[in-house]
C-alpha cells in the first residue's frame, strides 16, 4: 500500500514523518537520528551525498558542499538578500536565464552544474 | 383419466421439487458467497494482523534504539570531558597522593566504559594516516601537512551503537 510522507524542509535540518495509525511518526535516517541536515554534496568521485555524510565532510570539500539554500529557494538574483548571501556562503552562485539562483558545485577538477533553485 | 390427474399430481410435486431444488441452489450460492467474502475478510485480517504485528516489532526496535541513543548522546560529552582531564593530568606535576587519586579515576573511567560497551556503545578511534570516510569521521580542521584526503590529528573519538554511527569520530583532515 502506497503511503504519503510529509517533509519539513528546514534551512538547516529536515524532517520526514508519515501516519501510521492515525498519528504522526517520524521516519529516522540511516544513522538513526529524527532530524537530518539539509545538506547536499558532491565527492570526488561525483557521487551525491546527503544529510549527515555531507555535513560531516563539508569543511574539507566547502565548495562542493550546499546548505542554507533554503535562504535562496524563490528568490530572485537582485533580491538584497541572495545579493548578501553570496559573500557569505562558500559555494559559487550565479544568475539562471529567468533571473533566479543558480548554484555551481565545484569538484576538484570537474565541475558540475546543478539547476537547484527556480525563480 | 385417473392416471392422468396422478400425472398431473406428479407433475405438481416434480414442480415443487424443482423449485425447492432451485431455491436449495441459490441458498448454496449465497452461502458460497457468503463464505467467499468471509474467506477474503479473514484473508485481509490476518495480513493486517501480520502487518501489524512486524510494524509494532520494528517499533519496538526503533525506540529500544532511540532511548540509548538518547541516553548514549547525553552521557558522550561527560565521557569527553573525563578523557579530556585525564589527558591534561599528564602535564602536572603530581605527588603520589594525586597520582594514585588519577589512576582511580582512570580506572573508574575504564569500568564506565566497560559497562557502556555491554550497552552496546562503543568507542572508536582512527589512527592518523588512516584516509577520511565522511561515513564514520567527521573532518573539523584541514592542514596543510601530511598526505592529502588522510587523517591528520583527532579532536574528539567516535561512538558506535549497534553498528550505528551515532557520532563520527572528530579529525584534523591533510589538504
Amino acid at each position: 500500500m502506497s503511503k504519503i510522507i510529509g517533509i519539513d524542509l528546514g534551512t538547516t535540518n529536515s524532517v520526514m514523518s508519515l501516519m501510521e495509525g492515525g498519528k504522526p511518526v517520524v521516519i529516522p535516517n540511516a544513522q538513526g537520528g529524527r532530524l537530518t541536515p539539509s545538506v547536499v554534496a558532491m565527492d570526488d568521485k561525483g557521487e551525491t551525498l546527503v544529510g549527515v555524510l555531507a555535513k560531516n565532510q563539508s569543511v574539507t570539500n566547502p565548495e562542493g558542499t550546499i546548505y542554507s539554500v533554503k535562504r535562496l529557494i524563490g528568490r530572485s538574483w537582485d533580491d538584497p538578500e541572495v545579493q548578501r548571501d553570496i559573500k557569505l556562503l562558500p559555494f559559487e552562485m550565479r544568475k539562471s536565464s529567468n533571473g533566479g539562483v543558480e548554484v555551481k558545485m565545484s569538484i576538484h577538477h570537474k565541475r558540475y552544474l546543478q539547476r537547484f533553485l527556480e525563480k | 383419466m385417473k392416471k392422468e390427474t396422478n400425472n398431473k399430481v406428479e407433475c405438481k410435486e416434480c414442480a415443487e421439487l424443482r423449485n425447492h431444488i432451485n431455491e436449495l441452489t441459490l441458498n448454496i450460492d449465497k452461502v458460497e458467497d457468503e463464505k467467499l467474502i468471509i474467506e477474503n475478510q479473514l484473508k485481509k485480517a490476518l495480513a493486517d494482523y501480520q502487518n501489524l504485528s512486524n510494524s509494532a516489532e520494528k517499533r519496538n526496535e526503533l525506540r529500544f534504539f532511540q532511548t540509548r541513543k538518547n541516553l548514549a548522546e547525553s552521557v558522550i560529552p561527560s565521557l569527553d570531558s573525563l578523557t579530556l582531564a585525564i589527558d591534561a593530568s599528564k602535564d602536572l606535576n603530581l605527588d603520589e597522593n594525586g597520582k594514585a587519586w588519577l589512576s582511580g579515576i582512570a580506572a573508574i573511567f575504564q569500568s564506565l566504559s566497560r559497562s557502556f560497551e555491554d550497552f552496546g556503545l562503543k568507542q572508536y578511534v582512527p589512527e592518523k594516516g588512516t584516509k577520511f570516510d565522511p561515513n564514520i569521521h567527521e573532518a573539523v580542521a584541514m592542514v596543510g601537512e601530511g598526505t592529502s584526503g588522510e587523517i591528520y590529528g583527532l579532536a574528539q573519538p567516535g561512538y558506535i551503537l549497534d553498528n550505528t554511527v551515532i557520532r563520527p569520530a572528530r579529525v584534523v583532515v591533510s589538504k
